[in-house]
């Protein structure tokens, strides 16, 4: 039998009422499915990502053609036997992709973030424009356009930084060793009172970190609500600089101390054997300079020549 | 009774040069706060800044400046005076405890903000002292974002300053736990109270604030009544129906 034959056959078996049966039900379910996106997007829902509001709509429209093509006489358990074997099928031919959907309902699931949030993944920082089947769409500080997909946020590490109302800074300073710790901590602490998006509680910490070479590492950390952290960031920075100038503290610049052993070194006739024993062990400060410039005697630079 | 142009006010001053109109390129300095103000038909320029207090004496700050565009302005420029839009954490100089079934009244003041209005339209709102922010709440996730502000918590009229540009409230607390209530921070609802003034100091709505024996929760009520000989400056900024709300202990002291 050609497929000319089947068809005719086909439309010859079917009552009328039933084609208009199913062809309402198709129509019932585009309507339902359109108002059903249409009543998400609006009120409490607005927030949910897209690809939530058309997952349910798809479902919907999805029942409504399975009942057209029942009503059309169509056996709906070979149907989705059918459809089973399909979807395996599909299945291998785009892991990927089905690994992206199923990442998509778990990123969905998770609620970890929501559009108009920024996060940052990898070295993408960002507000989310959508979360979509596939891929999250994110928008760059410097205005790129950024797709990740949802395999990828589900493996990798996601930063949300506007879960929270307020944000923390953390300023790294270094101090010369002969600044005065207790004089630097007071003046770093004054700067945070009197900036007024600096938040007076959470206290702002001062923390020494450690010694590091021809310097002290101190941590400062202060807060700011979301909305305010750049400002703090990019504000606190100067006013710490003229505060630290005014108070004469001193930040470090990297120095290199070089010692010269005895041989280079010019003997002393008044120095006795056991002095120009000990320059020898020691060493015998010279000059320090600015990392990087190393000073040299002149009969260093001889030799080099 | 309420404040408007036409009525003569027992405001302080400046406040009640202000409430009637702002000649046209008048500096005023409010507190911490300067404004500079120049006006045509259609067409108003406002700059203003905040001295900042730097080895504690206060030094201009940046000066911002806006232009508003209006519709043929009827009226010239008026300066109110309001409560802040934010709560006020206000924290005692000294440590502050409230002994079991005990009550106190403490005097709290917080700065005025300064509503600037041409006709019916409201140009801006600016603190006469611009506080720092701070954050109340339980922990970094749930709390809300307050204005932090210091006090002596004094227990009588005779001790406080006079200032036109603070508001004083009176809150009584009653502690009915079994423990001592420490008052090392008190948050002060500003947006729901009213701001009143009886000629010699600004007020708002009292409040009285009664910490149960479950010890979890608080009883804040907002009194309804003005001050004696106080009229009404300003209403509430966001009014609470019946005054009264419960709140954890935690969202008012800490």
């Amino acid at each position: 039998m050609s497929s000319g034959d089947t068809v005719h056959q086909l439309f010859t078996t079917l009552a009328w009422d039933d084609l208009l049966r199913a062809a309402l039900l198709l129509i019932a379910g585009l309507i339902l499915s359109r108002l059903y996106m249409r009543l998400m997007r609006r009120g409490v829902f607005d927030h949910m990502p897209r690809f939530g509001r058309q997952l349910g709509g798809w479902i919907i429209f999805g029942l409504f053609v399975t009942a057209a093509l029942h009503q059309l006489g169509f056996n709906i358990g070979v149907l989705l036997g059918a459809a089973g074997v399909l979807s395996v099928a599909l299945g291998f031919a785009a892991q990927t992709s089905a690994a992206n959907i199923i990442s998509g309902l778990f990123v969905l699931g998770e609620r970890s973030f929501q559009v108009g949030d920024v996060i940052q993944v990898g070295n993408n920082t960002g507000e989310v424009l959508s979360v979509d089947m596939l891929s999250v769409k994110l928008r760059t500080y410097d205005n790129r356009y950024v797709r990740i997909p949802n395999e990828t946020i589900i493996k990798s590490d996601v930063v949300n930084l506007s879960k929270f109302p307020i944000r923390r800074f953390d300023l790294q300073i270094s101090l010369a060793y002969q600044s005065d710790i207790s004089k630097a901590r007071e003046v770093l602490l004054q700067v945070a009172a009197i900036n007024p998006i600096c938040l007076e509680e959470p206290h702002p910490l001062v923390i020494l970190q450690g010694f590091a070479e021809g310097k002290v590492d101190i941590q400062f950390s202060v807060w700011a609500s979301r909305e305010n952290y750049f400002e703090l960031r990019n504000g606190i920075q100067e006013q710490i600089k003229l505060a630290f100038d005014a108070a004469g503290l001193e930040l470090p610049t990297p120095q290199r101390t070089i010692y010269l052993k005895s041989e280079t070194a010019t003997p002393n006739p008044k120095a006795g054997p056991t002095q120009h024993k000990d320059e020898s062990a020691m060493g015998n400060q010279r000059e320090t300079t600015p990392a990087g410039t190393q000073a040299q005697t002149p009969s260093e630079i001889a030799n080099h020549v | 009774m309420t404040l408007s142009s036409e009525v003569k006010t027992p405001l302080l001053a400046p406040w009640s040069e202000l409430a009637g109109g702002v000649a046209v390129g008048t500096v005023l300095e409010l507190d911490r706060l300067t404004l500079s103000l120049r006006h045509n038909a259609d067409e108003c320029w406002l700059q203003y800044n905040h001295a900042t207090e730097r080895d504690g004496a206060p030094q201009p700050g940046a000066a911002q400046s806006v232009r508003f565009l209006l519709r043929a302005a009827d009226g010239s420029i008026r300066i109110t005076p309001q409560l802040a839009d934010r709560p006020v954490v206000t924290r005692p100089l000294t440590s502050t405890e409230l002994l079991p079934r005990e009550s106190a009244t403490l005097l709290v003041s917080t700065a005025l903000w300064a509503r600037v209005e041409v006709g019916a339209q409201t140009l801006a709102e600016l603190p006469t002292l611009r506080p720092s922010d701070t954050w109340f709440g339980a922990n970094t996730r749930e709390g809300e974002l307050c204005y932090a502000s210091h006090t002596r918590a004094r227990l009588h009229m005779d001790n406080l300053q006079i200032s036109p540009f603070r508001a004083i409230t009176p809150i009584t607390i009653r502690n009915d736990g079994e423990d001592n209530l420490k008052l090392e921070r008190i948050n002060v609802p500003v947006p729901h109270l009213t701001l009143y003034c009886d000629g010699t100091r600004f007020w708002t709505s009292a409040l009285s604030v009664t910490r149960s024996e479950n010890l979890a929760t608080a009883k804040l009520h907002i009194e309804a009544d003005p001050p004696p000989r106080a009229i009404t400056v300003a209403p509430p900024r966001r009014p609470i129906r019946g005054g009264v709300f419960d709140r954890a202990v935690e969202l008012l002291f800490a």
